[in-house]
This record gives C-alpha cells, structure tokens and sequence, in this order.
C-alpha cells in the first residue's frame, strides 16, 4: 500500500467526520459516498472505448469544410463544378444546394445557418462541404471550389460593435426560440446586441451616496478556449425514413430538436448517439456540426463523417470574452451597500447560448453576498469572431473575476482582513440572494475556515501571497429530466437515462445511486444513455446539474419501481397473508425475505419479465424554486512572483468542494482538481487572439497554451459535505466551482506578494512585467 | 534503392506481423486506427502537441501523428490495446483505475504509453521525473494530479513485482483486435487500402548508404527526411510541398554517433563529432556529452518532451534553421563545424556562417549535413539557458547561449554570447562580448552586460510577446547566468526551469 494514498484517504475521511455532519441525516445506503472505480474506467484504460471517430458505418465517406477567409463578407458565388467533377468525390454541398433544409438554427436565438448563407459572419466559417471516399480526395476537392466574396467592414472587438457606426452583422434580430432560457427580449438598441440581461434591485443610488468606501475598476476575462482533446465528430445517415447521428454532444436530446426542425422530421424519426465523449466542459453542449454533417449525408445519399481538426474546433466554440466594469459601495464596517455594474461579452458571430452567459454573469456577479442594492446590465455582442457559447463556469468565471478582485480592494482601503471581510456579507444558509430564488443551500463561512486552515491563512512565507476567495452560481438548469429504471427477472438493474457521460463520471455516479435506491449490488447496475431512440429526456448535462436531477429523476424511478414490485409481491406472493415490508434489495413476508428478482418471477409466473420504474422530474416540489441549487467555489491559493520575468508561480492551491454529499468523494475531488487547473490555464495564460484583420492568430494548441504537468501546483482538494443540497442524500452541483474563483485569488495573491494590482486575464508575464515596471516608476 | 510505392512496409503491432500499403509518408497513426481498426490510439491535434496518438516504438514513447510509416520497416509497435500482454501496462491500467486518473479517456491510451516508457526506462519514479516523462501528453480532464500518483504507484507496486523481468509473452491475435462494438449496426471495418499516391503525402526513397543518398540527391530534387519532427508537421499543416519526394535518412547508421576526435589541425584541440541523426535523447543519455560538454545535455532536456526528444535530431534542428531552434546558439557558442557532404565531395561550415537568414542555410541543394563537431577546448565553460512559455513543451521565447575560457586570474577571455529567437536567426553580440571580454564577472558587470545586450537584438512582436518584453527578458537571463557564475555555476537543472 502506497502511503500517500493512504494519507489522503485518512484527511478526507477526518474532513467528512468533522465537517460532514453526516450525522445531521441518517447515512445514505452503500454504494452512496464510497470511491468506488469508475463504471467507464476499464473500456478507456484498454483502448475499447469508442469515440465518434472511431465507429465507421458501411459505405461511410468522409467530408471536409471550405471555411472563410474573410471575417465578414457577402458570398457573391460559389462554383464547385470543377470539385463535384473530381474523381472520388461524392457531393459538393452549398447553402443553394439545400432548399429542402430549414438552415437556420439556434436553441435560444435562431441565427445561425448550418453553412454560409449569402453571406459570412467570421473568418473560419463553413462556406461549403465536399463529400468523398476518403479524406485526402475531399481536401484536394476542397481546393477546386470556386468563391467569390465581396468584403464588408468587420469588426472584432465588443465595445468597437456597439458604436453607432459599426458594421451590422445581423440585419435582422434572430427568431427567438422557446429553449432561450432568459426572460428579456432581445433589445435591439443597437443592431449588434444580440441579447441584453438586466438583474436589478434595490436603490443603488441611496446605496452609493452613503457609501464609506467605493471600489470601481474594469476586468477583462480572457476570450478561451474550452479545449476538450477530441475535437467535435459527428456521423450521419439517414435510413428507414429517418435520420441517426453519432456526435461528441453534451446535450443530445437538444440536439435531437434542432434536427427534427431543420429536417423536417418528427421527434421520433431523428436519434442521436452520443458514444463516448473526449471532454466537454459545456464546448460540447447544444448543437454544433450535426446539422451540417446530416446535410452532407442527404446530399450524399451515403453515411458521412464530419471530423474536425483542433483548428477548426477552435473556430467552432469560444468562450465568452467578458469586459466588467463595476463598482461596490461599502460602509465603514466594511457591509455591502450596493453593487453597480455592466458586462460586455464578445460572443462572436452567432448567439450560441451566449444569451443565456450573459444573464448567468448578470446573476453571477452579486457572488454569494448579501446586497441590498444591485444593477447589472449584461450584454452579450456580436462580432465578426469565432461564435461564444457554454464554456464550464458560465458566466461565473468572468463574473467572479471582477467580483472578488473587488472585495479585496475593498479589504485593503477599509484596512480588514479580506476573509473578515467575506464573512460579514456572506450569505446565511436559508437566505435568497434575491426575491423569489431558492434560499442559499451551503454553509460558505465554514468553508472559508476550512480553506484558511488548509493554505495557513495570514502565515504566507516572506515573498509569497496568499488569497482566498468563493464564488456562488445559480447552477443546475431547468429540472426537466426523466429517467427508467428496469428491474430484470434476475434481479439486476438496468438504468437508462439521458445524461452523457463526458468524463465527469456520471455513468458511475448515477449507478451508484441506482443501486442504493434498489438495494443491489453495484456490480448488478448497467447503465444505458444518450442514445434518444433508446433512453428517455433529459434535457441537458451541464451546469452541474446530473447528479443532483437526473439522482432525483433515478430516485423517483427506483421508488416507482420498488412500489409496484411491492404490490407485485402483496398480489402474488401473500394475497391473503401478511402485509409485505419493504426491506433492502427486495421485501419480507412474514419471517421470508424475498429480493426483487423473485418478485417480479412470481408476479410472471416464470422467470421472465421485469419491471419498469419511471422518474420525471419537473419544475414542482423540491425542485419547484429556482435555481435547483447553487454551485459554490471556494479557492485558496498561494503564489510568489519572479520579479525579474514577471513569471508568476502557484504554489499552492486548496479547493473546498461544497458538494452537499460526495456520491463518489474520488470523482467529486477530481471535478474540482480538473476545474482548477483549468481555471490556472485561463487565468494565466490561454487566450485567444484576434488581428485586426479579423483573423485568429493563434487558434492552434503551438499557439494557444494549455496547462501541462509541469504547471501543476501542489493540490489539496477537499470536500464539505453538510447533505444541504436537493438532489440526493443532499447532494448538489460540483465540477465548475472549482474554476470560478481562480483568476481572482491569482491576482489577489499576486497583489499581496508584489503590490501589483492584475485587472486583465491572462497574467502572462509580460502583463505581470509591465505591472511592475509600472509599480517602480510610481 | 527502393522506391516505396505500392510496397509494404513490414513491422509488428503488439506482436502481430503486419503490413502497410501507401506512400511511406503515411502517418503510423492511420495506419493503426484505418488499417488496423486499432482505434485506441487517438488523433488529437496531428501536430506533436498533445500526446494523444503516443504508442511506444521499439520500446521508446513517440507521437504516431510524426512518425512515416517507411521507418517503422522492421519494428516493434505497441499499442494501448497491448494491454493484456503486457504486465508493465497492465499494472499502469489498475493504477490508473484505482488512482482516479481516468475521466474522459481521450488522453489515457497516449498517456499510458508515456508511462510505460517511464516504467521501462527504470528512471526512479520521484514527482519530478514523472512530471517530465509526461510533459508530452495533454490531459484537460484530470488537472494531472492523479495521473502523476497513478504512475508513482505502479512504478512501486512494479517494483514489488520485479516486472522489468518479466517479457511479454507471445500476443494473443484475437485478444489484440478484440474491439467489440456496443453500437447496434455498427462493426469496426477495414477500411478500404489506401491509394498509392495521394497527393498529400509524399513518396519515400530510402536509400541504404549515405552515398545512395548523395546520388540520389545530386540526381533529383528530395527533400531529407530526419526524425520528421519538423517536416512531417509541414505536411500536415500543408506548408511543404507534397510533389517532392523525401529522402528517409533515418536508418543511416554511418549518421548516428557521438565521439570525442583528436585535433586534424594545427590547433590541437580535440572535438565532439555528434552524428546529424543524434537525437535528444541521445544527447541526453551519452555519457561523453554529460563530461564533456554538459549544457548540450541541458539544453536537449529542454526540448518538447520525451515523444520529441526521441524522434528530433540536432541536423533536422540546424537544417530547419528555426531562429527558436535550440542548438543553434549553443553551436554558435561553441564555434562548432557543420559537416556537409554532396557527390562532389565534404565540406565545412563554421556555425557562424551556417545561418544565412530565417530558415535559410548555407547548405547547397545537393548537400546533407552528416555531423557536427563541437571544439573541446580545455578550460572552457559553455552554459545554455531558455525562456518559453512554459514550463514543459515550450519553443523558446529567448535563449543565450554563454561560452567562455577562465583565466587563471578569474577574468574571461574569448567570450562568446550567442541568442536565438531575438533576431531573423541566430546570432552573436559581439559588443556585449567585447564588454565581457577579459573582465571577472562581477554585479555590476552581469548589470551592464544585461543593459548591453539588449541594443544588439531585433527581437520582434508576435503572438508570444513583443519585442520589448524579449528584450528585457533576455538582458536579465543574461545576468542571471553570469551572476549564477559568480555564485559558482549554474543550478541543478538548469536549462529545465525559468
Ligand atoms: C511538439 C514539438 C515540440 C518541439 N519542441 C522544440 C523545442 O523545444 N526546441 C527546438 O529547437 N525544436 C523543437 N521542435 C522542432 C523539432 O523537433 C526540432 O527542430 C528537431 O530537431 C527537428 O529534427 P528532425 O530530425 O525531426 O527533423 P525533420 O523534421 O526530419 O527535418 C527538418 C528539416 O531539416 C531537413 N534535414 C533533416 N536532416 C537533415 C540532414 N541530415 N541534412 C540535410 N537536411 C536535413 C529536412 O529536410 C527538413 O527540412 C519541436 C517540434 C514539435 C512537433
Ligand atoms: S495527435 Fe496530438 S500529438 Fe499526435
Ligand atoms: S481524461 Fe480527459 S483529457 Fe485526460
């Protein structure tokens, strides 16, 4: 036995005694909250799990994109005579080769043109298809298109799009769809706002005029790159009437409805595989090249394949780029009177779910503090850039970023500690951050303790810096899922749902909990999701939201299911006897314990048959309020800067993971190592970069920098468990709280080992130099 | 001579004899996944960056999206799918399991491949020497931690086991390509045999002897192909011309080799004779470097990771003529020879006039660079330090390369400052030099050099940084050195951090 290893076994156990208060309920069943190995792990540890790219269909042919040079432009003509003549090629598919097909898509503003229609909105842009028996004759085809553009005036830069002269991108606003998932209207103000969200209480400017302290400043959140390592890949085929595609998605039922609209067909018609998944982290959510790719496949009569290179992933999805001026007034005791803000984010050239971003950074910007009087305008902007849309974090990252890079000015200019601070605003458990949202499920204060105790609060060595610093989010979606749980003659459990297991760990966490609610052992549980032609809705996996819903939807299946085998067993097995008691794993009758395989033998009469739990879950009774639950981030860190190179190094870094109950405490700690490290990439060096041409001048992995090993600080993951959460056992989000508050503990940190003070993501460290020349010639 | 058009290229996957069809510059990673339906070796990025095609060639860790299937003739591949023969992998495979360091898997099968390398190379498994023998391999998921413990425990569980023992037994066919599908309607396909020309990929000729590379050079326009480091990311990203053929010179032994020779002139000083095809790795492992001149072996540490420093050779280096390329300064520094050799016969070029311009050399289109030989004068210290973007994988930002012969009195003569990644190409600062020259290093001294330096170079803004950052950072890198000097020599390591 290793004896790091079991070192950390030893302390998370200590912090789930001592913080867990798991006593509070009583203890969940087995296997709910043991680190058991991943349902998942054996397939990808031999090279037999399959990714979209990896599965082949007969008669496949492979399909490659002819994108825009141009970042803005009006397609005058495209000839592909000489490409569709090329020996192998199959099809040569433009916009006017699609008159059949709804070509406009989009889940919360329908924008975007599966490929250029008449005109492109950003260098990178699909202007035509070809298809081919394989991939080098599609590139060579690609290079026999004939296009003929007329440039426009573009622009890359949000706040540039918002003056009145900018160019348009969008003459006319986008059909708003029912999926949008933010109240306001689109406001057209100015023709390049794409949305606008306003989160507004209170009198700010009451709150400002009695203000002891006004912090004011503008932060800039890098525009990132989500990187999931298998870039999108989708298949298509349409046979039988219908249409099957194979993709990278997070969402596929969401998927599934673009489909059906820009193909014409029923719900029922289009299925949607989603085999396993390379990373998501929200890049893979809503629809991207599916539509395209089963376009290419009606064109080309055959089964085709869509693989992107990283390149073109890059030119897909983006994060949002966020520019947040705020303010916050304090009074002398260091008490939150009123925050005033306004987000700009760059989201590219199509609305994507950067609609939805922006009202999330709007919600997300108050942080989980108490204030009386807040305004946050949030606009989300087209430019002439590669479309935003989901990217782990949602709108906290870049919230948080401005947010508590505020409280810890504030704590300098009122002279309190920074933690003091915190804990005078912080929200109490119970109490909504605003009128009508669920009251606030976590106990922050007690995870900021525990975080100062784990960095060593106040005693960083002589040139380090320490911060600590939270962030909350309005996590989890809309609860609109449904799960089955069928319960075979054996007694074994087949569990089907609509979640998609990205990495996150949701196939194993899922059985878990359908195997505590049957009462079966972990090893009887198979689990079966995203396929829509085979398992039930579930209308997304992201914010977080898998194992608090799709639990809550298992549960309610699992007690469907134990409730008919209980009448089963009264009807069948004592139907003038005692009254059946339900028990662990089946029932008792008298002084026999019968388990569920025997019920549902008895009830068939032979063995055969199975029972079928159903779960639904919806906006009503636990989950009637919204947010479901609030994700929380709390991230303590430690850093010490080169003053000569301006090289910026974390030590050290404690993650509290505020969980509600760790399901699985190994794959909850991994959410959040995972999370962090991704959140040190943006906060220190990912970027993406646009010249003034409108090209992207780095959207390459030489160019664009992520984390490796060697950039990895010392870890310490923890988890508080206090079973406040509403999913199961008291469970509630994690994987993205992890991300929010790292750029701002960075440069907190940064600010109390050097006195520099870092308002723009990433710190790379030239910033970080120029920072200090600056401080020098003060 | 043999032209590999429609031929087969012969090797062995997990033990399994196999051929390959097509042009020899397909990419050992097609083959795999289209030919061999072995679809746990993954494509991430196709360009050496991430890791995930990594497969272990003859033992030894390599990006399979690099590799021309003409070198693989005759070799040794393993797979992630070699699992279950293989005990060293299959102890990796529960550490991984029970360590947690699994979650989306793309990055896992490459991963394991790296690791397994690490394991094979008996290299003690401390956090460092993990982190290094990764650094090759990206993983978005994970946040690495884990994979780290995973790999330090089976390295001691192996231990335990004494697996570096146990060969691999016989392969099992079935059991290798025993991929079963879960999706109905869907079974893992051949596909079909490649083209023999596709005018993506290039055409191979391997010549047996460097002399049936030189004729075949003299006769033809070819391009060499080296370690394909360089190259085979050209072609991938469509930069070098697809219609000229290549010349594999990778199985050229009369290239490899590093020796020390005795003086041919009047000057009698010995020299490092380091073959063009020497690799990092080789550098690094080659005890004669680590004596003799320890900064080669410093500086080959800093170079992408273990899959780079394995295939990259210091000619594809110093004929690539990358300004960021990191042997050039230290050949400046070290007044090396440039062999080249042509039909016509062998000819050397001294370093400093090798570099013409960026990515241009002095090489003729005829000729190929055979060795490289680095005086060994007595008494003469030679450092190498790099600035990149981070820590592992990094083309550097800046590099200085310092060399000097110390005096008895503590002064320096014959200083020699070379820097790469600041100019058009690499060059010398002869002003700074001429500061250092014949004084003893002092503060204030490394401090003037360091304001010096600065005005010789034409380092320009991109992507990276701009200029003025350059500039900065390669006068305090400047400093640092010589300050380290002082302070008596350079830091454990050094070459690996900044
Ligand atoms: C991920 C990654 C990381 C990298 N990191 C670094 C780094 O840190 N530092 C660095 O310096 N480089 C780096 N490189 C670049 C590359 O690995 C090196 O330049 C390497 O030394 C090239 O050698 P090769 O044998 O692979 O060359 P090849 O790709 O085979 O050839 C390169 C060029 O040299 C020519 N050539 C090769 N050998 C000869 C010869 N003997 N005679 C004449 N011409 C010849 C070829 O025709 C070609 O034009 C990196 C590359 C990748 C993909
Ligand atoms: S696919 Fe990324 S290194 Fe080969
Ligand atoms: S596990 Fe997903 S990239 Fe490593």
């Amino acid at each position: 036995m290793n004896a790091s290893r079991h070192r950390r076994d030893e302390t998370l156990e200590t912090l789930r005694g001592r913080d867990g208060d798991a006593a509070r309920r009583s203890p969940p069943p087995a296997p709910i909250g043991l680190p058991v190995a991943r349902a998942d792990g054996r397939a990808k540890v031999t090279g037999e799990a399959r990714y979209v790219a990896d599965l082949t269909l007969p008669g496949l042919c492979h399909a490659r994109l002819l994108r825009s040079p141009y970042a803005h432009a009006r397609v005058v003509s495209i000839d592909t005579t000489a490409a569709a003549a090329h020996p192998g090629v199959v099809a040569v598919v433009t916009a006017a080769d699609l008159p059949d097909v709804h070509l406009v898509y989009g889940h919360a503003v329908a924008d975007h043109p599966l490929i250029a229609d008449g005109k492109v909105r950003y260098a990178g842009e699909p202007v035509a298809g070809v298809v081919a028996e394989d991939l080098a004759t599609a590139t060579e085809a690609l290079a026999l298109i004939e296009v003929t553009y007329e440039p426009l005036p573009h622009v890359v830069d949000a706040a540039a799009a918002l003056a009145p002269e900018a160019p348009v991108l969008h003459a006319k606003a986008g059909e708003q769809r029912p999926h949008r998932g933010f109240e306001e209207d689109i406001a057209r103000a100015h023709p390049n706002v794409c949305s606008r969200s306003v989160q507004a209480w209170g009198d700010i400017e009451e709150a400002f005029g009695r203000a002891a302290v006004v912090v004011e400043g503008t932060y800039r959140y890098p525009m990132a790159y989500a990187y999931a390592m298998e870039p999108y890949t989708a298949m298509a085929s349409f046979e039988a009437g219908g249409l099957t595609v194979w993709t990278s998605a997070q969402h596929p039922y969401m998927v599934r409805d673009d489909l059906a609209r820009c193909f014409g067909l029923p719900l029922s018609a289009v299925r949607v595989v989603v085999p396993y998944v390379g990373g998501g982290y929200g890049s893979k959510s809503y629809t991207k090249i599916e539509p395209l790719t089963a376009a290419l496949a009606l064109r080309a009569r055959r089964p085709v394949r869509l693989a992107l290179s990283v390149e073109e992933a890059i030119l897909t999805t983006r994060g949002d780029a966020a520019t947040v001026s705020v303010r916050t007034a304090f009074d002398a005791e260091g008490r939150i009177l009123g925050r005033d803000a306004r987000i700009v984010l760059n989201s590219g050239a199509y609305a994507e779910n950067s609609p939805l971003v922006a009202r999330k950074a709007a919600n997300r910007l108050g942080g989980p503090y108490r204030i009386p009087a807040l305004r946050v305008e949030s606009l989300a902007v087209y430019t002439n850039t590669a479309p935003a849309s989901s990217f782990r974090g949602f709108g906290a990252p870049q919230a948080t970023f401005a947010g508590e890079s505020q409280m810890d000015e504030a704590a300098a200019r009122l002279g309190l500690d920074a933690l003091e601070l915190r804990r005078r605003n912080l929200l109490s458990p119970g109490e909504p951050p605003w009128a009508k949202a669920r009251g606030f499920d976590a106990d922050l204060a007690a995870d900021l303790d525990l975080a100062a105790r784990e960095l060593g609060w106040g005693a960083a060595a002589p040139g380090h810096g320490q911060a600590i610093c939270v962030s909350m989010s309005d996590a989890g979606s809309e609860p609109i899922t449904t799960a089955i749980v069928r319960v075979h003659h054996d007694g074994s459990v087949t569990l089907m749902c609509g979640s998609t297991e990205i990495g996150q760990g949701s196939a194993t966490v899922l059985a878990q909990i359908a195997a505590g609610e049957m009462g079966v052992d972990l090893a009887r549980v198979h689990f079966l999701n995203s396929d829509t032609a085979a398992v039930s809705y579930d209308r997304s996996t992201g914010a977080s939201r898998t194992t608090t819903l799709m639990g809550l939807a298992i549960q309610a299946a699992a007690r469907d299911a134990r409730a008919q085998l209980c009448g089963w067993a009264q009807e069948t097995l004592a139907p003038d006897g005692p009254a059946v008691v339900e028990e662990r794993g089946g029932v008792r009758i008298g002084d026999r314990v019968h388990d569920w395989g025997a019920v549902v033998r008895a009830w068939f009469g032979t063995a055969s048959g199975e029972v079928v739990g159903r779960g639904y879950l919806r906006r009503s009774g636990a989950t009637a309020e919204m947010p479901p639950f609030y994700e929380l981030g709390c991230v303590g860190i430690d850093v010490s800067v080169d003053e000569e190179t301006g090289v910026i190094r974390v030590d050290r870094m404690v993650t509290i993971g505020d969980v509600g109950c760790a399901i699985n405490p190994r794959l909850a700690e991994a959410q959040d190592v995972g999370a962090a490290i991704m959140g040190l990439g943006m906060a220190m060096r990912e970027e993406l970069l646009y010249d003034e041409a409108g090209n992207l001048l780095n959207g390459n992995l030489f160019d664009y920098r992520v984390p490796r090993f060697s950039d990895v600080p010392e870890m310490r993951p923890l988890l508080a468990e206090r079973r406040d959460g509403v999913g199961p056992y008291g469970a509630k989000g994690g994987g993205e709280g992890a991300l929010n508050p790292v750029a701002a503990a960075i440069a907190n940190a940064v600010e109390r080992a050097a006195g520099i003070r870092l308002r723009e993501a990433p710190f790379t460290p030239e910033r970080v130099w120029r920072a200090l020349r600056e401080r020098d010639s003060r | 001579m043999t032209l590999s058009i429609g031929t087969r290229v012969r090797f062995a996957v997990n033990g399994i004899p196999v051929g390959a069809e097509g042009p020899g510059s397909r990419r050992l990673l097609d083959v795999l996944r289209d030919d061999l339906g072995l679809t746990g070796t993954k494509e991430g990025c196709g360009e050496g960056e991430c890791g995930a095609c990594s497969v272990l060639l003859d033992g030894r860790v390599v990006n399979s999206c690099l590799v021309p299937i003409d070198q693989v003739e005759g070799c040794d591949v393993r797979t992630v799918e070699a699992l279950s023969e293989d005990a060293r992998l299959g102890l990796l495979r529960d550490a991984f399991l029970r360590s947690g360091a699994v979650q989306c898997g793309f990055c896992t099968p490459g991963m394991l491949a790296s690791a397994a390398a690490f394991l094979g190379s008996g290299r003690k498994p401390s956090d460092e020497n993990v982190r290094e023998a990764i650094a090759g391999n990206i993983c978005r998921c994970t946040g690495y931690t884990k994979i780290v413990e995973a790999i330090r425990v089976a390295a001691e569980d192996g231990e335990a086991l004494d697996v570096s023992v146990a060969a691999a037994p016989a392969p099992d066919v079935a059991g290798s390509r025993a991929v079963v599908q879960a999706m109905p309607g869907l079974a893992p396909q051949r596909a079909p045999i490649p083209p023999a020309v596709d005018p993506a990929r290039p055409n191979v000729v391997r010549p047996r002897t460097l002399d049936e590379a030189l004729e075949a050079l003299a006769r033809d326009a070819h391009r060499p192909l080296a370690g394909g480091t360089d190259l085979m990311v050209a072609l991938e990203a469509g930069v070098a011309d697809s219609s000229v053929p290549l010349l594999d010179l990778w199985s050229l032994d009369e290239l490899r080799g590093i020796a020390v020779v005795a003086a041919e002139d009047a000057s009698g000083t010995p020299y490092l004779e380091i073959g063009a095809l020497t690799t990092y790795a080789d550098l690094r492992s080659s005890p004669i470097v680590q004596e003799h001149l320890p900064a080669f072996g410093a500086m080959a540490a800093t170079v992408g990771a273990a899959q780079i420093q394995n295939r990259g050779t210091i000619g594809g280096n110093v004929v690539n003529a990358s300004p960021a390329g990191d042997t050039l300064p230290l050949l400046l520094a070290t007044d090396a020879v440039i062999v080249a050799a042509s039909v016509r016969g062998t000819r050397p070029i001294r370093a400093s006039g090798f570099w013409t311009g960026y990515r241009r050399t002095a090489l003729a289109k005829d000729e190929l660079v055979t060795r490289i030989r680095v005086p060994l004068p007595a008494g003469r210290p030679t450092r190498y330090r790099k600035v990149g973007t981070r820590r592992a994988q990094s083309i550097a930002k800046a590099s200085v390369a310092l060399s000097w012969r110390a005096g008895e009195d503590g002064a320096w003569r014959d200083v020699r400052v070379a820097l790469g990644a600041v100019a058009e190409r690499v060059i010398r600062a002869p002003r700074t030099e001429g500061l250092l020259e014949g004084a003893r290093p002092s503060a204030t001294l490394a401090g003037e050099a360091a304001r010096l330096v600065v005005t010789e170079i034409t380092p320009i803004d991109d992507v990276r940084s701009t200029a003025e950052y350059r500039r900065h950072v390669v006068g305090r890198v400047l400093r640092r050195m010589i300050l380290d000097e002082i302070a008596g020599g350079p830091p454990a390591g050094e070459g690996l951090r900044r």
